[in-house]
């Protein structure tokens, strides 16, 4: 799960997992004021500073994590680890600040790894058509675009089918070539 | 030199333990460091440390002779000041300060000796030093003195999953995170952050685990759970949670489940498929 900065990560990674997610936050201090944009989610105090992850039981054997990469881009050291054996990504964006999605896609279309984009509605406001953000956006064509509500489970689990659907196509098509 | 009454010399004596000495500094610094440490006075003094001492020395080098008046006029000058601080007019204001410095910083003469101005509080101290991420491995009841007769036959309850602590509160620990692998900070495996452990039925034996991290391990992961789990249960950092896994692998005491379904450094189509249906079913 990656994404700007106080997108709804956290949220969506809470809505699906069977844990209460594992999270490290840390109370948004003064000294990270000007790394941090507040102005689009005023309401927003904390800010994740590590990683935070659910999980998900699919079979006796079978467990899915879901990671929520490090909002801040001063933490990106960390997504190499998190790359490495994953199934595949999603971008989690907010209408309002589109540009904030663009480190992640370039990070992902650079390593390869299968990835969607979801548009978060916050308050079931969409600011911008999926087709709009998809052109904002400059992704290739066979990227799942979607919308999402980050609270809700149902939703959240469709997104993830979504996912692991775009990431079986893309290897098929990857054998072929 | 001998004018100091009954009283001061006992003070000085309990306090200073220098009367016999040097009379007026142990006369001096009976009053100020000890049980007559007076708040207000040394703040009226400008919060300075012996430095009339100084000037006193200093007089004596100068003048043998102001030696013999010296000590009436060191016993006469505090009452002064102490005169000048309580006979206030009782004006509101300043009554109300008076009580406050009453209260708090007047120290009653029953504390004889311990009273110095800038003692601190250490009751703090050894929480900083065992605090902060990982503290519960080092000596908290609990996780790692369970009763081990017992833990063969009944599975110990998971520690119960804690909320993340206030960061404002949480104390950091003054224990560097390598120093828990003695300063490694690669393993032997290639852990993944998602890679699954299991404790072995070495492991269930809690005699083999010498270290408390290992037993701590060895205690959750008695269910199956990640290298990223066990980190933030244990509140520790993901490298270090790594070499101490790889280092339990080694000796046996747990069990690395690789998914074997990984081609290259992307997921098979098998467990692709398996992720899938998994998910339609939930």
């Amino acid at each position: 799960m990656a994404g700007g900065f106080g997108v709804g990560k956290t949220t969506l990674v809470g809505s699906v997992s069977e844990i209460v997610p594992l999270t490290t936050e840390a109370v948004m201090t003064d000294a990270s004021i000007g790394h941090d944009d507040l102005s689009a989610t005023p309401n927003k105090t904390t800010t994740t500073v590590a990683m935070d992850f659910g999980r998900l039981s699919l079979d006796s054997d079978l467990i899915l994590y879901l990671f929520g990469t490090p909002g801040q881009h001063r933490f990106w050291f960390m997504w190499d680890d998190l790359v490495r054996g994953a199934i595949g990504a999603v971008v989690l964006v907010d209408t309002r600040r589109l540009a904030d999605a663009f480190a992640a896609i370039d990070f992902f279309d650079d390593r390869r790894l299968p990835y969607i984009v979801a548009i978060n509605r916050f308050e079931g406001v969409l600011h911008h058509r999926v087709n709009d953000v998809r052109e904002a956006l400059t992704i290739d064509q066979s990227v799942p675009v979607v919308t999402c509500d980050a609270r809700n489970r149902e939703s959240t689990k469709q997104i993830l089918i979504t996912l692991v659907e775009h990431a079986m196509r893309q290897q098929r098509t990857t054998v072929r070539v | 030199m001998r004018c100091a009454d009954d009283q001061t010399k006992n003070h000085a004596l309990l306090t200073g333990g220098e009367y016999e000495m040097t009379p007026d500094r142990g006369h001096r610094r009976g009053e100020r460091m000890g049980d007559r440490f007076d708040y207000r006075r040394w703040a009226a003094d400008g919060f300075h440390l012996y430095d009339d001492d100084t000037e006193d020395d200093e007089d004596r080098r100068d003048d043998g002779t102001r030696e013999q008046a010296q000590p009436i006029a060191v016993s006469e000058a505090p009452d002064q000041v102490l005169d000048v601080l309580n006979d206030h007019p009782p004006g509101a204001g300043e009554r109300g300060h008076s009580e406050m410095a009453d209260g708090e910083f007047y120290e009653p003469a029953d504390h004889a000796g311990t009273d110095i101005p800038n003692r601190f509080d250490i009751s703090g101290y050894r929480n900083g030093l065992f605090g902060g991420p990982g503290a519960d491995l080092f000596g908290e009841p609990g996780l790692v003195a369970h009763d081990r007769g017992s833990s063969a036959w009944q599975r110990p309850a998971v520690p119960p999953q804690q909320a993340p602590p206030d960061p404002v509160t949480e104390t950091g620990s003054l224990v560097r995170p390598y120093t828990r692998t003695g300063g490694r900070t690669r393993s032997d495996y290639d852990l993944a952050i998602e890679a699954l452990v299991s404790t072995s039925d070495r492991g269930w034996d809690a005699e083999d685990a010498l270290l408390p991290e290992h037993r701590s391990i060895c205690e959750m992961c008695m269910d199956t759970r990640s290298v990223a789990e066990v980190a933030a249960h244990l509140r520790l950092p993901l490298g270090v949670v790594r070499v101490l896994i790889g280092d339990m692998a080694g000796m046996g005491l747990v069990v690395i489940h690789s998914s074997g379904m990984v081609v290259g450094d992307r997921p098979s189509m098998d467990f692709l498929e398996r992720v899938l249906s998994g998910l339609r079913r939930l």
